[in-house]
């Protein structure tokens, strides 16, 4: 990870339902939230499944692997709090379990050239500081060859 | 009251009413949980289902788009007119209103304010989802969302930028697969495949 990545805003306010997403990621796991009854696996956490409505949410820890499902990238700067330097390439992930989002894909050349929606990517992880942890997307497989940033 | 009021007298009735799993100080509850507690909680007391609900109701810091989707839902109304404290008293009027005349058939009105703990509030608002999981990553307003789901749609019908925005002459024509043709040369193009002038 370049320094400059580090120039991020942590995320905040952080919300109770989140508390277990945010320790997964501070060693380096990837948790989601599942309902307990239908299975359905879903982004971001909330007390109660998208599907099924029930309260019974429970997390399972994701594989990490997905695919990009869309794309952006950024030349300008859009926030001041948000200080990689541009251009960076906005991500929405679509996970192996199902849920969807949002990221950064790094790890390949911000070039709408080489960047294609479906390419498969897995999670690495950036660490803020000790309490914060961002999961971030690269690709692999073939998309990843070549791709060299 | 005008004969066009006098109409939605008796045209609807409220069927179940509750509220959060607790209420109090509740450091450990978000907004959103709130919302979603009282409204699982007030279906529940109607017998009927979340699936149910067609209508949507709030206002203040939460958009009833947001409840919708935190629900799965995708209300056929929805209304999120906000004047003050009273919103949610006239909400009730405005969903008799949207079930007399059949815009939704099951009305939900809800609110959920963690007024004594602020919890996911900052300056007033309620910006824990973004903060949480959108604004580290760079999100910032429109032009940073749209180019999502323009860059999906050009990837799944081959949609071109011509055809997808309404002013192309100002901009170059790219391809569906040409989201070069936008890059930095130009100090307006904030980003690829849009620009933020495209939206602005």
């Amino acid at each position: 990870m370049s320094p400059a990545e580090l120039e991020r805003p942590l995320p905040q306010p952080i919300t109770p339902e989140a508390k277990p997403y945010w320790d997964g990621l501070r060693e380096q796991k990837l948790m989601l939230p599942k309902c307990q009854d239908c299975g359905h696996c879903f982004f971001y956490p909330r007390v109660v499944c998208p599907q099924c409505h029930s309260r019974r949410i429970g997390w399972v820890q994701s594989s990490g692997r997905g695919r990009l499902f869309s794309f952006e990238i950024s030349y300008q700067p859009l926030s001041k709090a948000f200080k990689v330097k541009p251009p960076y390439v906005l991500a929405m992930v679509e996970l192996e379990e199902g849920p969807r989002l949002m990221s950064n894909l790094v790890g390949i050349a911000p070039d709408p050239k080489l960047i294609r929606c479906d390419m498969p990517v897995e999670v690495v992880y950036e660490k803020l500081n000790d309490e914060f942890t961002v999961p971030l997307f690269k690709p692999v497989g073939s998309a990843a060859a070549g791709a060299g940033r | 009251m005008s004969g066009t009021m006098k109409e939605l007298s008796n045209s609807a009735c409220i069927v179940g009413v509750d509220e959060s799993d607790e209420i109090g100080i509740l450091p450990n509850k978000s907004q959103l949980a709130l919302h979603l507690e009282a409204i699982t909680n007030a279906v529940r007391d109607a017998g009927l289902k979340v699936r149910d609900v067609d209508g949507i109701f709030t206002a203040g810091q939460h958009s009833p788009s947001l409840l919708g989707e935190a629900l799965g839902l995708a209300p056929r109304y929805v209304d999120g007119t906000t004047v003050g404290g009273c919103s949610f008293i006239m909400m009730v009027g405005h969903a008799v209103a949207a079930l007399h005349h059949g815009l939704c058939d099951v009305a939900v009105v809800s609110h959920g304010e963690s007024g004594r703990s602020g919890v996911g509030v900052t300056r007033s608002r309620d910006t824990s989802l973004s903060g949480q999981f959108e604004i580290p990553y760079g999100f910032a307003g429109a032009p940073t969302y749209f180019g999502m789901i323009t860059t999906r749609h050009m990837h799944e019908h081959g949609t071109t930028l011509e055809r997808a925005t309404a002013s192309p002459s100002r901009w170059p024509t790219c391809s569906a697969r040409g989201r070069s043709a936008i890059r930095s040369t130009s100090s307006t193009s904030a980003s690829s495949p849009t620009g933020a002038g495209r939206w602005c």
